[in-house]
């Protein structure tokens, strides 16, 4: 036996095997340690009840522009949301103000562009500093699921990050529903037959988006044509993208004295479609994840 | 007893056709190690899901530009060599048929290409593949070498018959190489007319052959049970096939399941900090890749360690040396093609058996409770032996299972190894009085 260990030894080939035999020693450890914070971070996200409420506004507009919506929105609920506002300068750095609160699970977080400007290319380059904000917010809040919400353009920058983005993340984190408001699909055309070269592109690439998601389109009438700014026949163009492509689609028009593009976010009647639709049911009573547990079960199903 | 073994297996390995595939594979082994190197950098390191890339957390630490020209040589290259393995395979395995019966080898081979290659654009075309080239088809994958072989075959049969006698010459001029041309002329148009009946039939009855969704039934099959004897069981054609040269099934298998079991168990063990109690402790998905194939360590690795412990064969050695790195980390054509395994009639029981084996105590460790069920999802490119101790989220008794199964693996492949021996030197006083 001792001989025959020593044999084993000295032959040549024995190098060979103990070479890979370290190198295999010398990259488990390494990996061991990077596979237990992946499963930690992993366990972490399936854990996690923060389901927050991301906006994007539009152009011309700041993190500031839902102030009045929040607001609103904290009048009758019982927890008030927390709000984290994020603006992206344009060398993709990220700067934040407000927080969310230890026990909110449905907090506002509003992304905005140090480039706020409109056009397609814009909304382009804001899809990817959104995307730069959003990498961040999912590593460091570890949520699984999300709803989305965008004012006029922000709801163009939601659609192109949803076709180019939202792959990377799909395995962990779920978008959840996405309601878009007075968002000009086709830009300021009127006509559905000349479509622009974003919606030429929405409408291409409209497989990417996610299957399971559920979409609100809501516009203004201010007018029996358009919201004061973006035309009805822009915001019905949504339907060429979603239609027959998401869970549902659905498309509402408010009308009234704050039926402006611009009143739309503080419209009373966008807050009540908002808490019914956008935001998770609110729970009255009982230990605090009861709600959460019983959406679970039923997804399940 | 032993030597009655010996004689069948020497009977099988002495036809016609077994001598063709095994000299057609040796002499495919440069390509197929080279291919096997690409792929581990593919596999291993220049992929986003990928067990060195994330590790060394290339995404911030590798400057763009290298990953990206990492990223595009080993895609490139193993797509030039293992994605075009089929026109290698048919060329030589047409030239040694034609040369076996000394007819002309070379016109044999070039003619098999172009039968191979209208194949592949028939596949494409009646796949209706986004992507028309032929270069792309899935029959001319390594995954499909059995294609190619029996393609070039056949083409080789027909020189065979319709063919004249033709010796190689150290010179040749142009008259001899006219009269060379016409001589090859009918068989070379036989073939082809074979070829096109070929085609037209894969693109008629849209014969969707040989590629990843052909064996989705077996490989859900075996993903999604939770049966260990049917697990067991089915093992045995995915493990016959990838001998046969069809790894489609194997290549399936090694990829993380998503089904909804897998799904269940991962969150349970993610809810409750470990995976004892998961749901459905005996998952195909998680005993499979991480017991019967142990990521190529089960059969592949454990076979290179045996040659390079106990063999004495120069050429067996180097081809073991050379892929020793690559098999580490389941790259493991390049042994496959080089050895060869495929089509090797004395490595078959070994690689049926084991596997199953394998399977069976890993099954048994798990109900006595001594390791964990493997529910977490594993980087690509993991070394074999680590994929169980990863996959259950680094439980220590797991990795000591890993390690004794490897053993046991190697121990168990000591009397192919003998057989393998005794055939050698039988094959070797035949192959010297014919040939």
């Amino acid at each position: 036996m001792k001989e025959r260990m020593i044999n084993l030894i000295r032959n040549p080939n024995f190098k060979w095997l103990a070479i890979v035999l370290v190198l295999l020693v010398a990259l488990a450890i390494p990996g061991y340690s990077w596979m237990k914070a992946d499963n930690h971070a992993r366990a972490e996200r399936r854990k996690s009840l923060l389901s927050p409420v991301i906006m994007i506004p539009g152009s011309s507009a700041t993190t500031e522009r839902f102030n009045q919506l929040v607001k609103q929105l904290n009048q009758k609920t019982p927890t008030k949301h927390s709000v984290l506002k994020i603006k992206v300068l344009t060398n993709g750095t990220l700067s934040y103000s407000g927080k969310i609160n230890k026990n909110d699970n449905q907090p506002f977080i509003i992304v905005g562009f140090e480039n706020n400007h409109d056009g397609y290319s814009n909304i382009k380059k804001q899809a990817s500093w959104f995307d730069q904000a959003f990498y961040v917010l999912s590593e460091s809040y570890k949520f699984n699921n999300f709803k989305a919400f965008g004012h006029s353009n922000g709801g163009l920058i939601w659609t192109y990050w949803l076709e180019h983005y939202y792959f990377q993340y799909s395995d962990e984190i779920k978008i959840k529903r996405l309601m878009t408001l007075g968002t000009p699909y086709n830009f300021g055309e009127k006509n559905i037959n000349h479509k622009t070269q974003m919606l030429e592109d929405f409408i291409k690439n409209k497989d990417k988006l996610p299957k399971k998601l559920v979409v609100y389109s809501l516009s203004g009438g201010k007018n029996y044509e358009s919201d004061g700014i973006v035309p009805e026949a822009s915001v019905a163009a949504g339907k060429y993208i979603f239609q027959n492509q998401v869970k549902s689609y659905t498309a509402m028009t408010v009308t009234g004295s704050e039926a402006d593009h611009s009143d739309l976010p503080q419209n009373k009647q966008v807050i009540k479609l908002i808490n019914q639709y956008l935001l998770e049911p609110r729970k009255l009573r009982g230990p605090q994840n009861t709600g959460q547990a019983k959406e679970k079960s039923n997804n399940k199903k | 007893m032993v030597n009655r073994i010996t004689n069948i297996f020497l009977k099988i390995r002495r036809l016609a056709i077994f001598r063709i595939f095994q000299r057609t594979m040796v002499m495919l082994m440069p390509i197929a190690v080279i291919g096997s190197y690409f792929k581990l950098f593919r596999d291993a390191v220049f992929s986003p899901d990928s067990f060195i890339y994330n590790i060394f957390n290339f995404d911030i630490t590798l400057p763009d530009r290298f990953w990206y020209a990492g990223a595009f040589v080993s895609r490139g290259m193993v797509r030039v060599t293992f994605g075009l393995f089929g026109i290698y395979a048919a060329y030589f395995a047409a030239r040694y048929t034609a040369r076996l019966y000394r007819k002309d080898s070379t016109m044999a081979g070039m003619t098999a290409v172009i039968v191979i290659m209208f194949c592949a654009y028939a596949n494409n075309l009646a796949n209706n593949a986004g992507d028309h080239s032929p270069f792309s088809s899935s029959v001319l994958k390594i995954n499909a070498v059995l294609l190619a072989l029996l393609i070039g075959y056949g083409v080789g049969q027909i020189f065979h018959w319709l063919g004249k006698e033709h010796q190689p010459v150290n010179f040749e001029h142009a008259t001899r190489i006219r009269e060379r041309a016409w001589n090859a002329f009918i068989p070379t148009i036989f073939a082809i007319v074979c070829g096109v009946i070929l085609g037209i039939m894969i693109y008629e009855f849209q014969i969707k052959f040989l590629n990843s969704s052909t064996f989705k039934g077996l490989v859900t099959q075996i993903q999604e049970s939770n049966n260990i004897l049917l697990i067991a069981l089915l093992t045995i054609p995915v493990f016959i096939l990838s001998w046969l040269g069809i790894g489609y099934p194997l290549i399936s298998l090694s990829t993380t399941s998503n089904s909804i079991s897998a799904a269940a168990n991962l969150n349970f063990a993610l809810k409750n900090g470990s995976a004892w109690n998961v749901p459905y402790k005996y998952l195909g998905s998680s005993l499979f890749y991480p017991y019967a194939e142990m990521g190529g360590a089960s059969i592949i690795l454990a076979m290179i360690v045996i040659i390079l412990i106990y063999s004495k064969n120069k050429d067996s050695e180097n081809i073991a040396k050379a892929n020793l790195l690559p098999a580490a980390f389941g790259s493991t054509w390049g042994m496959m093609v080089g050895m060869p395994i495929i089509l090797n009639p004395v490595l078959l029981p070994a690689i049926v058996i084991i596997p199953i084996i394998n399977v069976l105590l890993a099954a048994g460790a798990i109900f006595g409770h001594l390791i964990q069920p493997c529910v977490y999802p594993v980087l690509s490119g993991t070394p074999g032996i680590l994929v169980s101790f990863f996959g259950s989220n680094g439980d220590w008794s797991n990795l000591v299972f890993s390690i004794l199964l490897f053993i046991l693996d190697i121990i168990m492949f000591i009397p192919t190894m003998k057989l393998g021996l005794r055939l050698e030197r039988g094959l070797k006083d035949y192959e010297g009085k014919n040939d």
